[in-house]
């Protein structure tokens, strides 16, 4: 059934104009919308650099939330500590130190505070040091060798850089925090992964979680980073 | 004349002009208005909840230097000019909360925003990135038409102009949608890869999400863990929502239903997973969905509601006062003129606040402890309110003080108390009165 208005209400012919320049601006947004956010498609593929540009400043979004595949795995980071003695020369070296468990429980214990999003901090670390990105990854595949294959590795390889400053910064961070006169020297971060329960083994009382460890290299202390609390 | 005869004058229109025209009215404005305060709300608690830690999330002297992504956080700052920055994110964040100078503001506020969410890095989550371009299309929106300063002080400054109005309505209803198909597609890609996820295909994904301390109440987890039907239940429960959302959004029936389930969902992973603030985002973005025509709606269906709600509770009050004020008289059922009395009494007993029982009756007598030849002797009451009793003159005096029409009376019998000669005269009636079996000499019966 066709709709009648009152000949005054009906909008000014302009505004025709205007309105649908812009839903064909919307609709054509969208499309590139979509396109960058849906699973990685032979038309997302073609569309790449269309799709970069347009998600580049404002509209950059990723949308896997916990999929296709859930997290299955408790990532901790743990320090060792090297420290000059106040009384000699001495340099002594700490235990390990878990910097990721205390804010875990910080956030468990009540969810309105700082440690919310504190908490997030060494796995967001760890997933900055391992970056991968799914269009990358599968152009890669494809093309080993190439100048924008060594690009895409040059810039996937500048991330982890990035995202690996950021560990020895946390990790100074934290050292600074449990020893605020120490002479701290050299910091050393290590990632302890521990995998969650199977499903099938839930009701297993002797099952026990699988942990692989993952050191990474001394470095020096950056006394320059803001302590933690 | 001719103005009005034009106004009435109707003509048909192809489907093209009736959506312009549909999209020319003003319909979104109250809930862009709530997500407005809703979103503002959120950031100011982000900013405020984060304030000690300000120099270490954000600065580029805490555990992140410069960034990639643009950002004022991300100028070569001191800590004064960083707090500065900081600070006037606050400010402007309240400004945009009580909706004073809309655009303006709105801009501002934006540039702030999309500064401190690009600075966050590892802090931020799917809410704040949705946050991001949900308000850069509301910078399009009328976001202050509603509980702002702007919508109090603008009132005198109404545009004439009907192509500007219908221009500026055009714009918000065009940047409200785009919001609205900015969630659906969140939801529908969100669903789409779930359903390629092998666990949420086989419904145990929420099991092992429960199961990361980053993503778990650790008082619920146990619930959900060892509890089969509540992880299948909720991991599907999630699927279906997100691939349903789009489709069942844009009907006016199945709307309603979505956006429950919705806001559900949304509760469980802020409880379940303690993502606070994604949660609340996503909540505040459900207001954007419904219209003002559904907003005035609701308004009037929850004060009619309320109303009911009301008038049920003082009544049930009233009852509970009448009920605890009672007044019981114990009178002889075995006397007529005291069952006339009583009979009388009871049609002016207006508000029912004096209840008569006769005290002839062996279960009363069992019930309230009363003494039969105290009873025979003066008529006793008793207030159920505090368990007081009264006998004689004083029962009576309560009876006419709690039936507005006898007031005067019980003054008359208070006087009388108090001189003394109340209680005397009552004597003399009562040991005169007549006591026969039940069913004669029913009226009339005259004092020996």
């Amino acid at each position: 059934m066709k709709k009648s208005y009152k000949t005054d209400s009906l909008p000014h012919p302009i505004i025709y104009i205007g309105a649908f320049a812009l839903i064909m601006g919307i609709v054509i947004h969208f499309i590139l919308t979509m396109l960058n956010v849906v699973p990685f498609n032979p038309v997302s593929r073609r569309l790449q650099p269309v799709l970069q540009l347009h998600s580049s400043l404002l509209f950059a979004q990723d949308w896997h939330l916990f999929a296709p595949t859930p997290i299955k795995e408790n990532q901790i980071l743990y320090m060792q500590v090297k420290m000059k003695s106040s009384n000699s020369e001495d340099v002594i070296t700490s235990e390990w130190i878990d910097i990721t468990t205390p804010l875990v429980y910080g956030n468990q214990s009540n969810f309105f505070s700082p440690f919310n999003r504190m908490a997030r901090i060494p796995q967001g670390i760890i997933q900055h040091v391992f970056h991968s990105d799914e269009v990358s990854e599968s152009y890669l595949n494809l093309h080993k060798n190439g100048e924008l294959s060594e690009e895409i590795s040059k810039n996937m390889s500048a991330i982890q850089q990035a995202g690996l400053a950021n560990l020895y910064r946390y990790t100074s961070s934290y050292a600074k925090y449990l020893y605020p006169s120490g002479n701290i020297i050299e910091v050393h971060p290590k990632l302890v992964i521990e995998e969650v329960v199977p499903f099938s083994k839930r009701y297993d009382k002797n099952v026990t979680k699988k942990l692989s460890y993952l050191d990474f290299e001394w470095k020096p202390f950056d006394p320059n980073v803001i302590s933690i609390y | 004349m001719l103005g009005i005869e034009r106004s009435i004058r109707r003509h048909k229109v192809i489907p093209f002009q009736s959506f312009i025209a549909d999209l020319c009215l003003p319909r979104y404005f109250v809930g862009a208005s709530l997500a407005r305060i809703g979103f503002g709300l959120i950031l100011l608690y982000n900013y405020l909840i984060h304030y000690s830690q300000r120099y270490y999330l954000w600065s580029n002297f805490g555990y992140q230097t410069k960034t990639a992504s643009i950002s004022l956080y991300n100028l070569d700052l001191n800590l004064g000019l960083f707090d500065i920055i900081y600070h006037l994110g606050i400010v402007f964040t309240l400004l945009y909360i009580v909706g004073f100078k809309g655009r303006f503001t709105s801009i501002i506020h934006f540039v702030l925003t999309y500064s401190f969410i690009e600075k966050s890095l590892y802090l931020s989550d799917g809410g704040d990135n949705l946050l991001r371009i949900v308000l850069f299309y509301l910078l399009f929106a009328n976001v202050t038409a509603h509980f702002s300063i702007d919508s109090h002080r603008k009132k005198q400054l109404i545009h004439r102009n009907p192509v500007v109005i219908q221009f500026r309505n055009l714009l918000h209803n065009l940047a409200v949608l785009c919001c609205i198909i900015q969630l659906a597609i969140l939801y529908l890609t969100s669903g789409l890869y779930q359903v390629m996820g092998e666990n949420w295909e086989n419904g145990t994904a929420v099991y092992y999400i429960m199961q990361v301390d980053l993503f778990s109440n650790p008082a619920l987890r146990n619930l959900i863990i060892h509890n089969d039907y509540m992880i299948v239940l909720a991991t599907y429960f999630s699927v279906f929502i997100k691939i349903a959302f789009p489709f069942l959004l844009f009907n006016k029936k199945t709307k309603y239903l979505i956006v429950s389930c919705v806001v559900l969902l949304h509760l469980g992973i802020g409880i379940m997973m303690g993502l606070i603030t994604f949660s609340l985002v996503m909540i505040v973005m459900d207001l954007l969905l419904l219209s003002d025509n559904e907003y005035f709606s609701i308004v009037q269906k929850s004060k009619r509601l309320c109303r009911k709600a009301k008038v049920s509770y003082l009544l049930r009050i009233r009852n509970q006062r009448a009920t605890a004020s009672q007044f019981l008289v114990f009178y002889d059922g075995s006397c007529p003129l005291c069952r006339e009395s009583v009979r009388k009494l009871n049609v002016i007993n207006m508000n029912r606040l004096v209840r008569y029982v006769s005290f002839r009756d062996p279960s009363i007598l069992t019930r309230y402890g009363i003494d039969p030849s105290k009873a025979e002797a003066r008529m006793l009451g008793l207030n159920l309110s505090n368990n007081k009793m009264y006998e004689g003159i004083y029962t009576f005096a309560q009876i006419f003080k709690k039936n507005r029409l006898l007031i005067p009376m019980w003054i008359f019998l208070y006087i009388l108390g108090k001189i003394g000669v109340g209680q005397s005269i009552y004597d003399y009636i009562a040991r005169r009165r007549f006591v026969v079996p039940i069913g004669k000499c029913d009226s009339n019966c005259p004092i020996r």
